[in-house]
């Protein structure tokens, strides 16, 4: 026997995969693909040319302060020469995680918020790297989240960690991205790996 | 079949290299995850939007990804958050003109067979974003609540509140057209 709910569900499930279906049917792969690629090709010379430009600045930089120093007396490079390796912003500064961080923490005020703490990572999933983290003194720097967009050098979160009697406060210092709504003036305790965790 | 299955179908093996991963995973599943954009925001041609910024972050965080066997879950995470970015930064327009955006029907009404079915999914479009969010990843990927609740970022509690007032206003809604 069933309810008017569950009516309402099978219609909805039907509904939902005609829609999808129609949607699939209707968009061209083949074509989105390309542009995706033009795109792409398009950032990489824009990621390339931005090293270059670093780099360059970088150079001359420390030419500067050489010569400034009075260290270099060899034979001075006459320009810069960019190299291709060089890209993207730097990494925000700091260390791993120290062991005494690192682990599963649940809060201890909402069960479902669980937290774990890599040496270099962090995850709030359970099957995935939810971004990257470091610590810089008592500030813990979070960043390259996969659920902010917001690529360095944006999206870079910092909290001031406690770890006190075996609990972990953190209170917020900055965080552009939507992980605050987990962290900020959070405390956590330790917790056992949750079924599922990598 | 219309569901997506919860881990990447068809790619049991990713090529080693970024560019033919991401090319794979986009020939594979681009189909796919325009179906759930769909459903998730009022147009084609945003949930096109809304795939390709999904797959141009996968594309730029390849070397990030401890897991690369799980890019099917990222690419369908960021289709969910891409599609609740695009709705939150409408919600001000949409608040003028939402009666108008609610009721009309979509181009893609014409595929359902029925009254019911296109007024079950005008019902769906009408609802608040985090009901229509839940009903779709819980009827249409058939996730556990577990699952949406990661995958939403809220808690288990706050998906089985949106899911139940989600189908009592689609069953009430139901319900007055027969």
């Amino acid at each position: 026997m069933t309810g008017p709910a569950d009516r309402t569900a099978a219609l909805l499930t039907e509904v939902l995969r005609t829609q999808a279906n129609a949607a699939r049917a209707a968009t061209d792969t083949d074509r989105r693909l390309q542009e995706f690629r033009v795109a792409r090709d398009r950032g990489r010379r824009v990621a390339w040319v931005a090293g270059a430009v670093a780099m360059a600045g970088l150079l001359a930089a420390v030419f500067a302060v050489v010569t400034l120093l009075g260290v270099g007396r060899q034979p001075q490079p006459t320009s810069p020469v960019p190299h291709a390796t060089v890209s993207g912003p730097p990494t925000p500064a700091g260390r791993p995680l120290p062991t005494a961080l690192q682990g599963f923490w649940v809060s201890v005020r909402d069960a479902q918020n669980i937290l774990q703490l890599k040496a270099t990572s962090y995850d709030f999933g359970g099957f995935h790297t939810s971004g990257q983290a470091l610590v810089n003194g008592d500030q813990l720097v979070l960043f390259e989240s996969l659920q902010c967009d917001a690529p360095l050098p944006d999206g870079v979160g910092r909290y001031d960690w406690r770890l006190v009697g075996g609990r972990l406060s953190l209170r917020m210092l900055s965080d552009p991205c939507g992980r605050k709504g987990n962290l900020a003036g959070v405390t956590f305790v330790r917790t056992t790996q949750p079924p599922g965790w990598q | 079949m219309g569901g997506l299955p919860a881990e990447s179908p068809g790619l049991s093996v990713l090529p080693r290299d970024r560019e033919a991963a991401v090319s794979a995973l986009y020939v594979a599943h681009h189909g796919s995850l325009v179906g759930l954009a769909r459903l998730l925001v009022d147009d084609l041609a945003t949930a096109e939007d809304v795939v390709q910024d999904a797959f141009a972050a996968l594309y730029r965080r390849w070397p990030f990804l401890r897991d690369r066997d799980a890019a099917y879950g990222y690419l369908r995470r960021s289709v969910v958050n891409g599609a609740n970015s695009h709705l939150r930064r409408l919600r001000t327009f949409r608040s003028a003109v939402s009666e108008r955006i609610a009721t009309a029907p979509s181009p893609e009404t014409n595929v359902l067979a029925d009254e019911q079915q296109a007024a079950l999914w005008a019902g769906l479009r009408a609802l608040p974003r985090r009901q229509r969010q839940v009903l779709v990843l819980r009827y249409y990927l058939e996730l556990s609540e577990a699952e949406i609740a990661t995958t939403l970022g809220i808690s288990r509690g706050s998906v089985k509140q949106h899911a139940s007032r989600g189908l009592d206003a689609l069953t009430g809604r139901m319900e007055a057209v027969r």
